[in-house]
């Protein structure tokens, strides 16, 4: 590597870039560091949007780790890598949506705590179960716009993009989300 | 005259001690952030510690420049050589935040890191590495280095085509490879192992946990897997072409398919770990530790 | 603005979404107004405990394996070389006129062969077999191990072309061991051509010649940092 390359690469995140390129150049096992080290953020994601479902969960994980090797020459690093994940993990649910209906979401019913991550968990973290419980039991629309939105931090326009709705529909669902929330978490 | 033979002799040593350069170095690193260290020779030492900066002590060839950049999230180092096609050896004693993801790569410059509990991803053709504690990854990689891991790194990748490896610690999920080297394992609990070698030797001598899987392969080299009185496991073995040495039950191995090779399928303390043996050629013995 | 009108609007006011046209009568009517204050707070509550989740959950710890497994058995890891991906860019031209010379499985083997003298029969391809299998016979194999010799030819050349980077001590090595890994998998291929429906056998040298595409490749990285 000539000394201007390493200089210009100084920057920038030290491991990733080397990871990803070996992945792209059919590495496996540099593939599986990067899912070491993206696993738990895109499967919290993924837990979710199904809807609080461990079984539907992984297998939405994988699925997205799956074709995440397959289009890995598609990442031009124009993005963070765990950006570019993450719009993989939405459009994988929603393709997974369009062809089997058995994934459509559940709606979690509000007493049934076994399904969800850490149900046996100790009970310190209460207050963060009844709101993954809460989350789990919204409608399907309502529950994507809000875990995209006020859990993941991302913007208006960028959910309606993805989710192929106008940014009206995303804020109506939104304010549905918060509504049910609120009831159901001072009950 | 003597003074004259004297004065030749210190100009004929290969790194004269006034032509290298000794230099100190301190870059803020957050406890975990990420390090990228280059130095193709010449040999590279890191230590983890407890504080938010990495310190590197060089003694750089003559001409050589040492660079280092980077933010507290994640910087590098490497060393620039007045002669590329002969670079002078580098001696690099490093410091780094104990929890960080480092990252190494040297030509024939040899490694060795010492209580680093982040990730390391260790890098040389013909150098070795030495890891010593207990990253929570490990992935080191060697061409001709052999490379020796004291500890029990949760998560392990380690390879070597020629060189051999040595792993005396334990470890949930290890997977071992080389062509020709030997792998040696002994100490404590494993979980789940894959080892696997072209003709390399192949010693085990740790602990099976009970719901682990093992996975042995082989073409040539033997295979000896020694394992503590009352272990819970399954074996399966099967060999094309060599024999199979079954000292820890009355189990006999089994001719395998038309008269050639053999086959061995047995359990010790009621079965659990599972434990697949597969050979060609290479032979395969079965023993309690002592 | 009236409390009819407020109240449909506190959400985007806690939300920083109002212009600052309304955001100012808003948060006056809010400041006198209890039932609107209370729906603020309540708001408020909400996105504190939607950011308070954790941002990662461990999966299930055999997750990765049924994805390894897939991808392992994928074509495409083994199709993955001769594609233009960013590593290959400087090799394009040569690398296209190693997979058209190495198209034919004949000419493949032969380069395997070559120092040896002998060419095992090659049979032909079979069906391709769904991820995650091992190959059920040997034809079906045979697709797998035409990919494996394809990759392994590129990577060898482009090996080649990186040789000055390299000690003479370390390509010495590095040519002893896939010599080594080259033997293993003739005796594994002469064997398999007398026992064709052996399993066992056919895993042994899909595991050799995966050995010998991770030498090569690890091999090309290692040079391209030097």
């Amino acid at each position: 590597m000539t000394r201007v390359a390493l200089v210009a690469d100084i920057a920038r995140t030290p491991e990733g870039p080397d990871a990803i390129k070996r992945a792209q150049a059919g590495d496996v096992n540099a593939f599986e560091q990067l899912y070491r080290e993206h696993s738990g953020r895109t499967y919290a994601l993924c837990l979710r949007l199904v809807g609080g479902d461990a079984n539907d969960a992984t297998e939405l994980l994988q699925d997205v780790f799956i074709r995440a090797w397959r289009k890995l020459d598609t990442f031009r690093g124009d993005s963070a890598f765990s950006s570019w994940l993450h719009r993989l993990t939405v459009n994988t649910l929603l393709e997974n949506a369009r062809t089997d209906s058995r994934r459509t979401a559940r709606v979690l019913p509000m007493d049934d705590t076994s399904r969800l991550p850490g149900a046996a968990r100790a009970s310190g973290i209460e207050l963060k179960m009844d709101m993954e419980k809460a989350i789990a039991s919204l409608p399907r629309g309502a529950r994507l716009a809000f875990v995209l939105h006020d859990v993941e931090g991302y913007q208006h326009q960028e959910i309606a993009a993805q989710l192929n709705v106008s940014v009206g529909t995303v804020k109506a669902q939104l304010h549905r989300a918060r509504r049910l929330l609120r009831e159901r978490l001072e009950k | 005259m003597r003074a004259g033979v004297l004065l030749l002799a210190l100009f004929a040593v290969a790194t004269p001690a006034w032509a290298q350069k000794k230099i100190e170095r301190k870059q803020a690193l957050g406890m975990e952030g990420a390090f990228r260290i280059h130095n193709m020779v010449g040999s590279v030492i890191v230590h983890g510690w407890n504080k938010d900066t990495v310190l590197v002590r060089a003694t750089l060839g003559e001409g050589d420049e040492f660079h280092m950049g980077g933010g507290y999230t994640g910087a590098k180092m490497f060393i620039e050589s007045s002669n590329e096609r002969n670079p002078k050896p580098t001696r690099l004693e490093i410091w780094v935040p104990a929890r960080i993801r480092l990252w190494v790569k040297t030509a024939t410059a040899n490694i060795d890191v010492t209580g680093v509990t982040g990730g390391l991803d260790l890098y040389t053709v013909s150098g070795t590495i030495d890891v010593t504690g207990s990253p929570r990854e490990l992935n080191a990689e060697a061409i001709d280095g052999d490379i020796h891991v004291t500890g029990s790194p949760p998560w392990v990748r380690v390879k070597s085509a020629t060189g051999a490896i040595t792993f005396r610690g334990s470890s949930a999920d290890a997977a071992l490879s080389t062509v020709s080297g030997a792998i040696k394992i002994e100490g404590g609990l494993f979980e789940r192992a894959r080892i696997e070698t072209v003709t390399g030797n192949i010693t085990f001598a740790g602990q099976l946990d009970r719901s682990g899987v093992f996975d042995f392969d082989t073409h040539a080299g033997t295979v000896d897997i020694a394992v503590p009185d009352k272990t819970n496991a399954s074996f399966a073995v099967v060999t094309i072409a060599g024999k199979i040495d079954n000292r820890v039950s009355r189990t006999r191995a089994l001719a395998g398919r038309f008269g050639r090779g053999q086959e061995l399928t047995t359990e010790t303390g009621g079965g659990g770990a599972k434990v697949n043996v597969r050979t060609f050629k290479g032979g395969v013995t079965i023993r309690q530790s002592p | 603005m009236t409390h009819d009108v407020i109240k449909h609007l506190v959400e985007d006011y806690v939300t920083g979404e109002l212009t600052e046209d309304a955001r100012v009568p808003v948060a006056e009517h809010i400041a006198g107004c209890e039932l609107c204050s209370a729906e603020v707070e309540s708001i408020k509550e909400i996105l504190a405990r939607a950011s308070a989740l954790p941002t990662s959950i461990d999966p299930p710890a055999d997750a990765w394996s049924h994805i390894r497994q897939t991808i392992e058995h994928d074509a495409i890891v083994l199709k993955r070389a001769p594609s233009a991906g960013i590593w290959w860019r400087p090799f394009t031209v040569a690398a296209a006129v190693l997979v058209v010379a190495a198209v034919s499985s004949s000419a493949t083997y032969l380069y395997v062969m070559r120092d040896r003298g002998q060419v095992a029969a090659s049979p032909n391809a079979g069906a391709m077999r769904s991820p995650g299998e091992t190959p059920a016979s040997l034809a079906a194999f045979t697709v797998e191990e035409n990919n494996y010799l394809r990759t392994a030819s590129i990577l060898q050349e482009l090996l080649d072309s990186q040789q000055g980077q390299l000690a003479p001590e370390t390509i010495a090595q590095l040519k002893a061991s896939l010599r080594t890994i080259d033997e293993a998998i003739l005796e594994a291929r002469n064997a398999l051509a007398r026992d064709p429906a052996n399993r066992v056998l056919i895993e042994m040298l899909s595991a050799s010649y995966r050995q010998k595409v991770d030498l090569l490749r690890r091999s090309t990285e290692m040079t391209r940092g030097s």
